[in-house]
């Protein structure tokens, strides 16, 4: 199931009313707009932005969709577009956003062309759900002196997008659209707005001063988006209707934006105050000097809420000093700056400020339920049944059995980095895209005593990866890398990497040779392993443990899930009307050795009781036949078994 | 403004998502104010994950205020009027967001995380999870839709829309059958199947409703 459908993320009816998730509105509102062009690297939050104009990029002409090797090259390649006279869209995660800092900062100074707007959508992450930290990328705004927009609805993750390309070619600067988790991964009603179609093709006005920045070039470029800053402070942050106001009499006001604004407005709701006036802030960077002083001219106290660092509170208070506002501004001496905040904080810190009692104690309940649920297993992600990562993990952690090895672990971004937690504990440190391998490689030449093995995934490696890798063979480190590659870009929703073989449309493309370029870099000592072949994959790691210098393995077999996917319909078929093969436990002959469970540790292997003993079970609703456990098993106790047509696997189990 | 909250839990690849989903549309077709979150991400992969469904509802002749209506994706604590989890000992994890007289609905369908199958943590007992729950709201009911589905269709391919039928059978949600139907028949890819799966639910949910809470 998918929502919206295709249809609905181009449907020509203006007015139509859709659920849509935040994502989904932004690049609907993307293409409202006109985009000839859009790009992105996948990463949670922001990944079904880029997803679902690939969806629909085919049926737009004029839309040029790519999925790009990285952020950094993405931003550069909507920098071509725009320059060449074309809306230009380029979404990715917030971590994302540091990649892409180079082209960046530059490109303010560049600017946009008239017809070229360019946006930048930042996914950001408070509580770090899929992310390795929670950086606030509104400073980025700050930093780079580009606009910053922050939607707090879904009907505003579409329309402040529209807004954002219009006030990127008016003020010839990038604007950062700024999402969180919570309003990417919102799910709402939007309002459908007009199409646009994008222009058939553009063309590049060369302008050497505008274009080639450096010296007194650069400086006059810094000066001219000053200037275009000024003016948008001054003429459009007053009266854009991306900020608006809800009026009140009461002496304190809120000033907030985003997830934050609706986390206030219910938990003024809880607290029966209906007179506070609030100004939610669609623009968050630049502020408009004239608009807090107004919205201020009544009020004895300003609170402001907003979720991680104190960003608008230092914007607003900088405001305060500079127009002599002499009054207290509150933010976050009430709420936390770190993790997510909710409508129950919310309610806590505005009571505190308006001497309410709440009418549910948060901490109170919290506490109940941290009790009620303390028998509660802990449920970490791990990696799926039949994942041929867990296949890897198993083969290296028996290469290493029995002998003297201190070994480091460095790991990555990726559906692998569950390798950090049982049953196989092989993570150390986790950092960012493609570090593990670098941060490795300068330990080899300190750490001497024990031995560097990094892991890092197709995509991660085609990311960023090709660099370090290049610089530990040129710098002579002491790394065994291991190249976990299953063909697609698997925790974002399996978006395809040059090496897949398939461009964004699923159409055939040249697949890259991820071996190649390892051994183009200067690697001596490449292998390839299958980690379905247990034997082999043991042998193989074994063989690479114990040399020294950069080895890399390259383990490759496709992630299942998408395997699957992709054959779905020759998979029923088959389970309708074919021979069936699946494996099973002969209870017999099994000794409980509990290989299959505690070293392996399937999600699709249980224990189960067998004439009193226990014994490994497999339950068939979960495992995918990938043949591991069966090749692992001591006892040889899993055994294939055929089904034949006109009976169910369960039916047949329970013979 | 009545605001309605529909919490669903489970883990990565149960279908909480789908369910939600469908929740949230049948409510925009009903012409209600609809909001809503999920778990995307790292959370999928045998993660426990969730979906909030939130509904406001105008009283008769009552005018839209925007100082009443939802606005959080997240349910706030101790909100929830139903409270649906696909999974046995998942069905704690959240429990906070159950109101006092909200109805939990808990599929007694058990998924070993890593963790349990390694023998390091137990899995906790139905009676004492059941225990548990009735500490936040004496409405607990307990369902097998894992069961009902193997039973009728010889596999689990039924769960999904049986637990939805299950809900529905509450009388909590705020959108009419004939709307959920229309959507499944809209979203599901094999429709006639999940619309026969989902009225099955509800015959079986009226049962374990009228049989009274756990």
């Amino acid at each position: 199931m998918e929502v919206p459908t295709i249809k609905e993320l181009i449907s020509r009816e203006k007015g139509k009313k859709v659920v849509m998730l935040g994502n989904e509105a932004m690049a609907r509102g993307a293409l409202e707009a006109g985009i000839g062009f859009a790009s992105t690297y996948p990463g949670t939050p922001a990944s079904e932005v880029g997803d679902s104009i690939a969806q629909v990029a085919e049926q737009i002409p004029g839309l040029t969709f790519q999925y790009s090797t990285n952020e950094y090259v993405a931003l550069e390649n909507a920098i071509g577009a725009s320059w060449s006279g074309v809306r230009a869209l380029c979404a990715m995660k917030m971590v994302g956003m540091n990649v892409a800092a180079d082209p960046l900062f530059t490109l303010a100074y560049s600017g946009v062309t008239p017809t070229g707007g360019l946006v930048i959508i930042n996914g950001g992450d408070p509580a770090a759900l899929s992310s390795t930290n929670e950086q606030d990328n509104r400073y980025y705004g700050l930093h780079a002196r580009i606009p910053v927009v922050e939607p707090a609805s879904v009907q505003e993750s579409k329309d402040f997008v529209v807004e954002a390309f219009n006030i990127s070619e008016k003020f010839d600067v990038p604007v950062i659209v700024n999402s969180t988790a919570r309003a990417c991964h919102a799910v709402g009603v939007v309002e459908l707005g007009e199409l646009r179609d994008p222009p058939k093709e553009g063309r590049f006005v060369k302008n050497w001063s505008k274009y080639y920045n450096t010296l007194v070039l650069a400086v006059m470029n810094h000066q001219k988006l000053i200037n275009n800053q000024n003016k948008m402070i001054n003429e459009y942050a007053p009266v854009t209707k991306l900020n608006t106001i809800l009026p009140g009499d009461s002496k304190t006001g809120i000033i907030t934006s985003g997830m934050s604004y609706n986390y206030t407005l219910e938990a003024l709701d809880v607290l029966g105050i209906y007179d506070v006036p609030i100004l939610k802030l669609g623009l968050v960077y630049p502020l408009s000097p004239k608009q807090i002083v107004d919205f201020a001219s009544k009020l004895e106290q300003i609170i402001i809420m907003e979720e991680l660092d104190p960003f608008l509170e230092g914007e607003v208070k900088k405001i305060a000093y500079d127009q002599g506002l002499e009054i207290p501004i509150r933010g976050k001496e009430l709420f936390p700056a770190t993790g997510e905040l909710n409508t129950d904080i919310a309610v806590q810190a505005y009571a505190k400020v308006f001497g309410k009692i709440p009418p549910i104690d948060m901490n109170e309940v919290n506490l109940k339920a941290l009790g009620a649920s303390a028998i509660l297993p802990m449920r970490t992600p791990t990696m799926c049944p039949g994942c041929p990562h867990r296949a890897t993990y198993y083969a290296i952690k028996k290469a290493i059995e029995g002998k003297n090895y201190d070994v480091v672990w460095a790991n990555d971004i990726g559906c692998y980095a569950t390798g950090a937690l049982p049953p196989f504990q092989m993570g150390d440190f986790m950092t960012c895209m493609s570090a593990g391998e670098s941060i490795a490689a300068g330990m080899s030449y300190k750490a001497k005593s024990q031995k560097m093995v990094a892991f890092i995934g197709d995509s991660t490696f085609l990311h960023t990866g090709i660099p370090g890798l290049l610089n530990a063979v040129w710098n002579d480190a002491d790394l065994l890398l291991v190249i976990m590659d299953n063909r697609w870009t698997a925790m974002t929703g399996h978006q395809p990497t040059p090496a897949s073989g398939v461009n964004w449309s699923g159409k055939q493309a040249k697949a890259v040779s991820i071996r190649d370029i390892v051994s183009a870099l200067g690697v001596d000592y490449v292998r390839v392993a299958d980690p379905f072949n247990v034997k082999n994959a043991i042998a193989i790691f074994e063989d690479a443990l114990k040399r020294t210098g950069v080895r890399v393995v390259i383990s490759q077999q496709e992630c299942l899930l998408e395997a699957r996917r992709r054959n779905r319909a020759v998979i029923e078929e088959k389970r309708e009307k074919g021979v069936r093969q699946y494996i099973d436990v002969n209870e017999d002959a099994c000794i409980f050795c509990e290989e299959c469970i505690k070293e392996f540790g399937c999600p699709a292997l249980t224990v189960a009781e067998f004439e009193g003993e226990k014994v490994s079970h497999i339950d068939l609703s979960r495992c995918v036949e990938c043949m591991v456990c069966k090749q692992l098993c001591k006892g040889c106790a899993i055994t294939v078994t055929k089904v034949w047509p006109g009976t169910t696997i369960l039916e047949e189990g329970k013979k | 403004m009545k605001k309605i909250n529909v919490y669903i839990c489970g883990v990565g690849g149960q279908g909480t998502m789908t369910l939600g989903q469908l929740l949230k549309e049948a409510g925009l077709v009903d012409g209600l104010v609809v909001t809503g979150t999920e778990s995307r991400g790292a959370s999928q992969r045998e993660g426990a994950v969730d979906s909030h469904v939130r509904f406001a509802v105008l009283e008769k002749g009552e005018k839209f205020n925007e100082r009443k209506s939802i606005h959080s994706p997240l349910i706030p604590i101790r909100q929830a009027q139903l409270y649906l989890s696909m999974e046995m000992a998942e069905t704690l994890r959240n429990i906070k967001y159950v109101a006092e007289d909200g109805i939990i609905i808990m599929n007694n369908y058990e998924i070993w995380p890593p963790q349990v199958r390694t023998g390091e943590m137990p899995y906790p007992s139905l009676d004492k999870v059941v225990e548990n729950l009735k500490q936040f709201s004496k409405n607990v009911y307990v369902v097998n839709a894992n069961k009902l589905s193997e039973e009728r269709y010889g596999d689990y391919s039924g769960v999904n829309m049986i637990f939805l039928g299950i809900a529905m059978a509450t009388g909590k949600i705020p959108v009419r059958v004939e709307t959920l139907e229309k959507v499944i028949r809209e979203r599901m890819w094999n429709p006639e199947k999940s619309i026969e799966q989902f009225r099955f639910g509800l015959e079986e949910g009226k049962k374990i409703l009228a049989a009274g809470p756990a």
